[in-house]
Parts: structure tokens; C-alpha cells; sequence
């Protein structure tokens, strides 16, 4: 049914008028190696997107619909009642077994295993409003779920007879497996807004593979009537 | 199930369902090729259409690719859609391609290989544009709109025909094949009759980048993805 009003956790009601659902995405990337404090939302298509360690490149429309960079646009204001990810390898994983070196996991797939470390040492933190430094949304990567990913199966074995597979996902790829938020996070109109992933050693230890990152921020948006 | 009666609107408008169905989605296909794409528009065509966008041909289209009336690109007058869900499922159709720059082989059509079901996910927008003022409603990445069709697959030691049973697979579905897990919009968008609207598909980067479904050795055949989408939800349909 329709979602008519929610009350905030500091008593405000908001009515929803021309509200939608409406996800908000960014990407950043980094290289393997790469020290990683890095901040999405902060660019709008066109703008260079966020990145470490790797060359830099313009961002499209399918690396963020950001309309203002760093910011709530004025007409605009937005609920985030959940946040998830993709994760997209921007090089392969390999397993040297002599003679021959073997693809684990072939770009853009992750391998299970570097994704459970991006788990280990990456912190998010969700920053609103200017010259904040208090997050409203601060946990290690391992606390968000993907509910967007490919949902995979392979054929039981090596598919080629040698290559070893792995390819991972932060929980089954479901939207039900994204944590939802009991009280939703308010970014108001013109807001200061960015999202901040940083590993808290600097790089993340032992990753083999360069990455590419699309958060969304998940819950509903006020839009300018057209 | 109890019957509807009334359904406020995010705009504010009740809705009075007549003769309504939660049972029919309207379902649209497109189909994308390796290299550049336009953009390409599901629901922008009708039954029987003579062509299928970005299809081998173009192919006319069949029941299995629109159950939309009309010449397409809007919601005949005597219907009526509210849309809780969006739903896309992906095939691989043509020559699949085995293609030696891909370490990890291909699968058999119609099923997709892990790789090009990422790149897809990776690289293709979607977005929903409801009236004439060309004002979207809804724009995300492909992965959001999980397919909640599809196959769950246990295997072992399993090997392709494409390969002449040398060589196995890793195979994807576009997020969970569970119904449960379509995406539910938090706020239903609504179709009038007679209002246009279509599902747009533009990829970032301009292609698909790396995609790769049609370079078997020997294949005549260029292959494609194939995207079937569903808007789901509440349907008015004309009284028979």
C-alpha cells in the first residue's frame, strides 16, 4: 500500500507528497594495493570518479545519478532506509601452480576471498551535513549486504578443467538480505552528503585484486514535480 | 484474498479499482549486442510487432515477448497499471560465444555465464519515464531490479554442449530466482490509460563493456542478451 507519513525519531512527521522510491548510487574504485579513504557522492556523471592507485576516468550514468555533487540538490531530499553495494573486480585474481598461472577469479568477478577481506578491514561512514564530522551511519563493511549481485552456479567442477573458481557475495544477493534501518536517515534539501569508505590499515592486507565499488543509498526521495 | 477497495496514491489520488488484476504483469523484451547500444526502450512496442528492439533481424515479436496492446509506448484507455514491483530476467540466445579472451568457458544458452551477467549488471542503467514530460520516476543500475524468476542449479562434474562436453561453466541469474525477492517499490507508481511510458535501458560506458555472446568458432550467428522485463502490481484490464 501506499506510504502515506512517517514519524522521525526527533518527532517530525513527514507527509509524503511527491515522494518516491528512489535509490541513489556512487562508485569509487582502488587499486589492490592502494592506501583506501576515499568519498562517494561527491561527483555527478561527467566529473572524475573517486579513485586510488589506478588510472583516473570520467564517470557515467551508470557510476552515479548524483544531480549535485557532495550534496542534497535544493529540491530534493531523501529517507535512507537501507544501504548495499556491488562489488566489481577490475583485474583478476591468479594462483600460481607451477608451471602454470591460474585464474581464480576472472574481472569482474570478485573471489570470495577477497571479499571477506574488503569485510575485514573497510569502515563506511555516512557524513550529513557541512563541517559534521559525527557519521549517521558508521559500521564495517562486513555490517552492509548486498542485495544486488548476480546470483551464481557453476557446473561442480574446474569449468575448463584446471582454472580453480571462486566468486563471492556479501550474503545471498537478495534486497531482503539488506539491513533495513528501524529509523530512517534524513539527508534534507541541500544537505552536505558524502559517503566515506576507508580501511582502517591503510590498505586492505592481502587483496589481490583491484576494485570497483556502486554503493546506494536505499529509501525514498522528495522529487521536483515535473 | 480480501478485495480492494480504494488505494491512495503517493500524488494523492484514490484509486477505485474496477475490474483488477494482481495476476498479469505487463512484460516487455529488448535485446543488446556486444559493441555500442542506443538506448533502448522495453514496453515500446506492441503484441505482434514487427520489430523486437535490438533483436537478430529484427524478429517480429510473439507472445512470449509482450503481452502489451496497442501499437506501444503507452497504456491502451481502458487500462490501468499501479506498479509495486520491477522485475528483469536475463537469457543469453544465438551463438553463445566460447570466446579465448574469457579464461572461465561459456554456458549454454539460454543460460547466462557469470561474466557477462555481471557486466551487464555493471555497465546497463534502467530507468522508468511515466507521461509525456519525460520525468523519471525510478533510474538504477540493472542488479536492482532482481529477476525473482530463473533457475537454481546443483551440478556436479556438469559439462557444456557449446564445448562438446570438454569444459564446464559458472552460470548467473540476475539476482535471486525466489519470488520473494522482487524488488518492492516503497511507493507505487501509477499508468494511467492512455498515458505513455517506457523502461529505458542506456548502458554508462555506451556498450557493455567486454560482453561476449557471439564469437564461437565457426558460429553464423550473432548472439545477444535478452532482457525480459515485468512491471508488476495491480493491473485494470477492460471488462470482458
Amino acid at each position: 500500500m501506499a506510504m502515506e507519513s512517517v514519524r522521525l525519531p526527533n518527532g517530525d512527521e513527514v507527509v509524503f507528497d511527491e515522494w518516491l522510491h528512489f535509490p541513489q548510487y556512487s562508485t569509487i574504485e582502488f587499486a589492490s594495493t592502494a592506501a583506501v579513504n576515499l568519498r562517494a557522492f561527491t561527483y555527478v556523471a561527467g566529473q572524475r570518479v573517486p579513485s586510488t592507485g589506478l588510472a583516473t576516468r570520467m564517470s557515467d550514468e551508470s557510476d552515479t545519478n548524483q544531480v549535485a555533487k557532495g550534496r542534497m540538490n535544493w529540491d530534493e531530499s531523501y529517507r535512507v532506509f537501507s544501504m548495499t553495494y556491488e562489488v566489481f573486480a577490475l583485474s583478476d585474481a591468479t594462483i600460481t601452480l607451477s608451471p602454470n598461472t591460474l585464474i581464480a577469479g576472472e574481472s569482474p568477478v570478485i573471489t570470495a576471498l577477497n571479499l571477506r577481506r574488503l569485510q575485514r578491514d573497510l569502515v563506511i561512514e555516512l557524513i550529513i551535513g557541512a563541517d559534521i564530522e559525527k557519521p549517521q551511519v558508521r559500521a564495517p563493511f562486513s555490517y552492509f549486504h548486498q542485495g544486488i549481485g548476480a546470483w551464481a552456479y557453476g557446473s561442480g567442477d574446474q569449468p575448463d578443467g584446471l582454472s580453480p573458481v571462486s566468486y563471492g557475495t556479501g550474503g545471498l544477493p537478495r534486497w531482503c538480505s539488506q539491513r533495513r534501518y528501524p529509523f530512517p536517515v534524513k539527508i534534507g534539501s541541500d544537505n552536505v552528503m558524502y559517503l566515506k569508505i576507508f580501511s582502517a590499515l591503510s590498505t586492505v592486507l592481502g587483496l589481490t585484486q583491484d576494485i570497483r565499488m556502486r554503493w546506494y543509498l536505499d529509501g525514498v526521495k522528495r522529487r521536483p514535480l515535473g | 484474498m480480501a478485495q480492494i477497495w480504494k488505494l491512495r496514491t503517493p500524488d494523492g489520488n484514490v484509486v477505485t479499482p474496477g475490474d483488477w488484476t494482481g495476476a498479469e504483469p505487463l512484460f516487455s523484451v529488448v535485446e543488446f549486442n556486444e559493441g555500442n547500444l542506443p538506448r533502448t526502450t522495453a514496453f515500446s512496442y506492441g503484441k505482434g510487432a514487427a520489430a523486437v528492439p535490438g533483436s537478430i533481424g529484427p524478429r517480429q515479436a510473439n507472445d512470449s515477448d509482450t503481452n502489451l496492446e496497442g501499437e506501444g509506448g503507452r497504456l491502451p484507455e481502458n487500462e490501468e497499471l499501479i506498479i509495486y514491483n520491477i522485475a528483469i530476467e536475463v537469457f543469453a540466445i544465438g551463438g553463445p560465444g566460447d570466446d579465448p579472451a574469457d579464461i572461465w568457458p561459456q554456458s549454454d544458452p539460454p543460460e547466462v555465464s557469470l561474466l557477462n551477467l555481471l557486466r551487464l549488471q555493471r555497465d546497463m542503467v534502467v530507468s522508468l519515464r511515466i507521461a509525456a514530460v519525460d520525468k523519471v520516476y525510478i533510474k538504477a543500475p540493472l542488479g536492482y531490479f532482481p529477476a525473482s524468476t530463473g533457475v537454481v542449479g546443483w551440478n556436479s562434474g556438469a559439462r557444456t554442449e557449446l564445448s562438446a562436453g570438454q569444459e564446464g561453466f559458472m552460470s548467473a541469474n540476475n539476482g535471486s530466482p525466489n519470488a520473494d525477492d522482487i524488488r518492492i517499490l516503497a511507493s507505487p507508481l501509477r499508468v494511467k490509460g492512455g498515458e505513455t511510458f517506457g523502461l529505458d535501458f542506456v548502458p554508462g560506458p555506451g556498450q557493455i563493456n567486454g560482453l561476449n555472446v557471439n564469437r564461437q568458432v565457426g558460429a553464423t550467428t550473432a548472439g545477444r542478451l535478452r532482457c525480459r522485463s515485468f512491471l508488476d502490481g495491480y493491473r485494470r484490464r477492460p471488462v470482458a
